[in-house]
């Protein structure tokens, strides 16, 4: 069976199995119970009116006597019975009574179909003496076929002596619902859906003797015959359990009525069947190839009850009968066959999946592994390499089997070196290093042959490990390293076991292969089929020796380190930096990257965003401050970066957006360099503030001078006048000597403070020089609306004085600029003071801010004086142009831009004001 | 006030500022008492009446925001104060603010723009 149509031909064949078994008949017991209970189910709503009455006649002495038969056949017929059945012959009746039944063609009777002794030749009842010569229609009567003894069908016709005849329910209804209900057949299934007692009935006594409701006969078919009797058996139907077995008379009812009603129940033909049972096949077989084996169980039990509610409903309202327990039993097979066999494949799937990434995984985890290898000794050499530093040295290994030792593999010389004759293990000088259990020194008889150009000592170490010998390491080395390291000889004698423990482990490691390999024993163990868990266990440990090496690196990395992954969640997380997490108080597990990031560096949100977005878009890093201080003081910044995945890996994993494994943030201890800083940074700061309070005290010195030199001009003015001011109210009343003494004071106090200004200058000069150099190569991507929102809070006292308002216009986002913070928030300072101090009173001063192309861009204007364009172009650009004070800062403040990258143009006129757009470059 | 002319505590460290800005708000019709630290104008302000105080931030002894604090805290005293500060770090005007300062300049204030605030600061 091809494996592609494996599914699809298993539930073909279960449904033409199903289906021909039904054809068969091996569900007709099954299918008879379920049908007689799902008739048994009325159909809620309206009911039917019944086309028969039956009349039932008692045994004697209620029975109708001679005289009172014609009564009762002219009672009905006044009442307006449609047809009137005697489903017998009445022996006691007269021949009036047969003789006017005889002149009515809706006047049928009932004979009883005879079987003779010894033949199944049938016979029907003979007429009674009282209706000889008269031509009465009739139909056979006799006991309805059963199935398993219950009465479903009634029969059309019956062979007798004298050929074929109508039963007496085909001779009421007529040929044409007798063909329209049998389906071919010679029965067709009788309308029980109704329930029992749902005929009318009445006793033929009380029909003589007290009369009937034209009603109750009006349009009918009134069937008269026997009630049931001790001697006459009832018929086991559909309806048994809602009472006692039916009589022939309600059974003939039920039929009649049937067919008059045209209320026959049909079978739905095979061809149908087939169809139904198709579909449920190619159904299953879709909803079982994805559910698994309890949601299958479910989907089951829902389509069973599906079929019984469906074949309910539809005996009920489309009066056809379908094989519910062919589609139940198809249902249980396909289930039973399809799941488990979806099951099973899917094991064989994931066992082979399992053993392949297996595989894989330690071929990942581990270079070309040590005990699975090929000769293990190149990997040794590198390792002795790597650790001891050896003039020469071979390795020897056991010849299995044997007491000898073989040379296997020799670096910086060759095997040919090999002076030692003795290869016997049990000898000296193996016999010697083996009970020293170090190495030992190989002075009488040199192992290797002399080397001219080296001097060394040679010495034979055995490799065992658990007491077991593994082979032997002879090595020349320099005599004087021995001496100058203690401990040479010791860690020569740790490498050693080592190396006698791998070489053990590998040993071992090849032996549990070769068993493993033997299937007999496998076999008789039952392990023949524990492959799979043996690999998962291998890979297993694999992956666990090696996470717990990388995490045992990791936490011995001094720097703390994180790594997140792009959805937020913490993957790695080192020793260093959960104690200094700790004493934080972050918890980090708690939070994504973007929260850690502004929690411990302290910046806002947006900012934060945006810099792991360069992080994640465009695999840049950046480094921040680490806000808080641990305990001991220490500073630290972090390190952003992305971790990087190739290509490959990253199609593999398709949980690797952006071909990022994650985030990193490495903390780096820059506490030294906080240190180293430090005193400089308060020098700057000691002399800022000596600047700032010099300044202050030279513009206050010059303010008195101004207003000294102003009295001075008065008293000149008042003396070439020759008025005498006595009582002056000027607010300095002196003389001339007095203010001669005042300007000396000022002049000296001015020359003090600039004495001390040329001196801080002085000693801030190498400072600025280094400082300037080591903030141009600082750019970072930097937040100018926050540095602006500082600019403008700081400046709106003094706009506010004069009434200037500050507008800035800008979108809710903005992209951060390429720039060196502090000189950029210098700048923006100093355009600022510029702007207000040219606004006039009362007016605005608007910032507009928009993104074009690469760039961030900051127009700005104000309703100002102004000034001559080409003196202001000058003031900012010709730097031997002699400036004002208040143009100083902002002619060193523009000066940065053209290095960041950016542009910055600023014009003026005279009773206009000041406009101009600085461009910096964006970053996104 | 002393005769009709508010008087000012200037409360400085460097002695050459606080001589200029007593000689300045003398012309400009202050009554003035100076002092070099917080200590020094603590002693001042309880021995004087004083309308208003010109305080530096930056001062040995006591600083301004120590005698800031002394004064809102434990004199509850609400006689406006005007802060100068060399630094001017939005961080520390904050804390000034916070502190009960009713102005902060940071130097070089220049006179007119320090005239114009205490004249503000007076007449409030």
């Amino acid at each position: 069976m091809s494996a592609s149509y494996r599914g699809f031909l298993t539930a073909m064949l279960v449904v033409g199995l199903v289906w021909a078994a039904g054809v068969v008949g091996l569900f007709r017991v099954a299918d008879g119970w379920l049908y007689d209970q799902l008739v048994r189910l009325p159909m809620p709503g309206s009911v039917p009116d019944p086309q028969v009455l039956l009349v039932e006649v008692e045994p004697a002495p209620d029975a109708p006597r001679a005289g009172e038969w014609l009564k009762l056949l002219e009672t009905l017929q006044m009442l307006g019975a449609a047809k009137i059945v005697f489903s017998f012959l009445p022996e006691n009746a007269g021949v009036d009574f047969y003789r006017h039944a005889s002149t009515r063609p809706a006047v049928l009777f009932g004979r009883s179909v005879e079987t003779t002794d010894f033949s199944d030749a049938h016979g029907l009842e003979a007429w009674p003496q009282a209706s000889r010569g008269l031509a009465l229609p009739f139909g056979a009567v006799m006991v309805p076929p059963a199935e398993y003894g219950i009465h479903r069908r009634a029969s059309v016709e019956v062979s007798t002596n004298s050929g074929t005849v109508p039963t007496l329910e085909a001779a009421v209804a007529g040929m044409d619902a007798v063909l329209a209900a049998r389906q071919g057949e010679a029965s067709f299934i009788v309308n029980f859906n109704q329930g029992r007692r749902w005929l009318p009935r009445v006793s033929a006594r009380r029909l003589l003797d007290q009369g009937l409701v034209p009603r109750l006969v009006e349009g009918r078919t009134v069937l008269v015959g026997h009630k049931s009797a001790p001697d006459r058996p009832g018929l086991d139907t559909p309806l048994n359990a809602e009472g006692d077995p039916m009589t022939l008379l309600e059974f003939q009812g039920y039929a009649i009525d049937t067919l008059l009603g045209e209320r026959y129940i049909r079978e739905s033909s095979n061809v149908v069947n087939l169809l139904l049972l198709g579909l449920i096949g190619l159904a299953s077989l879709f909803a079982y190839q994805w559910l698994g084996l309890a949601a299958g169980s479910w989907f089951t039990a829902v389509m069973v009850a599906a079929y019984v509610g469906t074949g309910w409903m539809v005996l009920h309202v489309s009066r056809v009968s379908v094989p519910v327990v062919e589609f139940i039993t198809a249902q249980g097979v396909l289930f039973w066959l399809l799941v488990p066999s979806r099951l099973a494949n899917d094991r064989q799937r994931i066992r082979q999946a399992v053993i392949a990434q297996a595989a894989r995984l330690r071929e990942h985890m581990l270079p070309p592994a040590f005990n699975d290898g090929g000769a293990p000794w190149p990997q040794l050499v590198a390792l002795v390499d790597q650790t001891l530093e050896l003039e020469r040295f071979v390795f020897l290994e056991l010849v299995p089997g044997d007491q000898c030792v073989r040379a296997v593999t020799a670096s910086r010389c060759s095997l040919g070196d090999i002076e030692e004759r003795e290869r016997g293990h049990e000898s000296d000088p193996y016999r010697r290093a083996i009970v020293a259990g170090m190495p030992v020194r190989l002075d009488e008889r040199p192992y290797l042959k002399p080397c001219a150009e080296c001097p060394e000592v040679q010495y034979l170490v055995p490799l065992m490990f658990e007491g077991k010998l593994q082979g032997f390491l002879v090595f020349g080395v320099d005599p004087t390293r021995v001496e100058a390291s203690g401990h040479f000889l010791e860690h020569v004698s740790r490498v050693a076991v080592e190396i006698a423990r791998l070489l053990f482990q590998r040993q071992r490691s090849a032996e549990e292969r070769e068993k493993s390999g033997r299937t007999l024993p496998r076999l008789l163990g039952l392990e023949i089929r524990d492959s799979i868990h043996s690999e998962i266990e291998r890979t297993l440990g694999t992956c666990g020796r090696q996470l717990h090496a990388t995490r045992s690196a990791l936490d011995s990395i001094a720097t703390a380190a994180v790594c997140y992954d792009l959805f937020g969640r913490v993957t790695l997380l080192n020793k260093s930096l959960e104690t200094f997490l700790r004493g934080a108080g972050i918890a980090a597990y708690d939070m994504n990257a973007l929260e850690f990031l502004v929690s411990v560096s302290g910046i806002p949100v947006r900012k934060a965003r945006r810099m792991l977005q360069q992080v994640v878009i465009d695999r840049s890093d950046f480094q921040v401050p680490v806000e808080k201080k641990t305990s001991e003081g220490e500073r630290y910044a972090v390190s952003v970066r992305p971790i990087i995945v190739n290509e490959q890996e990253a199609t593999e994993s398709s949980s690797m957006p952006f071909q990022l494994a994650g985030i990193i943030f490495e903390f780096v201890d820059v506490t030294r360099l906080v240190q180293l800083l430090r005193p400089r940074e308060q020098m700057l700061e000691r002399l800022q503030w000596r600047l700032q309070n010099d300044l202050e005290a030279l513009s206050a010195a010059s303010y008195l001078l101004r207003q000294s030199a102003q009295t001075e001009q008065h008293a000149e003015e008042r003396s070439e006048e020759g008025v005498k001011v006595a009582g002056s109210t000027a607010i300095f009343p002196r003389d001339t000597s007095r203010l001669q003494q005042d300007d000396l004071w000022l002049a000296g106090v001015i020359d003090e403070k600039v004495a001390d200004i040329r001196a801080a200058l002085a000693q801030l000069e190498p400072n600025l020089d280094e400082k300037a150099s080591r903030q141009e190569t600082a750019r970072e991507a930097v937040d100018i609306q926050t540095l602006l929102a500082g600019v403008i809070g700081e400046m709106a006292p003094q706009a506010e004085l004069r009434g200037v308002g500050i507008e800035v216009r800008q979108p809710a986002v903005v992209s951060l600029v390429d720039a060196h913070p502090r000189q950029l928030g210098r700048l923006l300072k100093a355009l600022v003071i510029s702007l207000l101090s040219d606004a006039a009173d009362n007016s605005r001063v608007v910032i507009e801010v928009s993104e074009r192309d690469d760039f961030v861009e900051y127009h700005f204007f104000n309703t100002g004086f102004g000034i001559p364009d080409d003196r202001l172009q000058a003031y900012l650009w010709n730097h031997d142009h002699p400036v004002t004070e208040e143009f100083r800062g902002l002619r060193e403040a523009v000066r940065p831009v053209d290095g960041w990258g950016g542009e910055i143009a600023l014009r003026s006129r005279v009773g206009v004001g000041t406009w101009g757009t600085l461009r910096l470059l964006a970053v996104r | 006030m002393v005769g009709g002319r508010p008087r000012v505590l200037f409360v400085d460290d460097d002695e050459s500022l606080r001589q200029l800005y007593a000689r300045v708000l003398e012309m400009a019709g202050y009554a003035v008492v100076v002092g070099d630290n917080g200590a020094r104008a603590r002693e001042l302000f309880l021995t004087e009446e004083i309308d208003l105080i010109v305080l530096d931030l930056m001062m040995p002894v006591l600083d301004g925001l120590g005698f800031l604090r002394w004064l809102r805290q434990e004199e509850q005293s609400e006689v406006p104060v005007l802060m100068l500060s060399a630094v001017g770090q939005p961080g520390i005007r904050a804390s000034l603010f916070e502190a009960g300062a009713n102005e902060v300049l940071v130097k070089p204030v220049g006179v007119s723009e320090l005239l114009a605030k205490i004249a503000v600061l007076c007449e409030a």
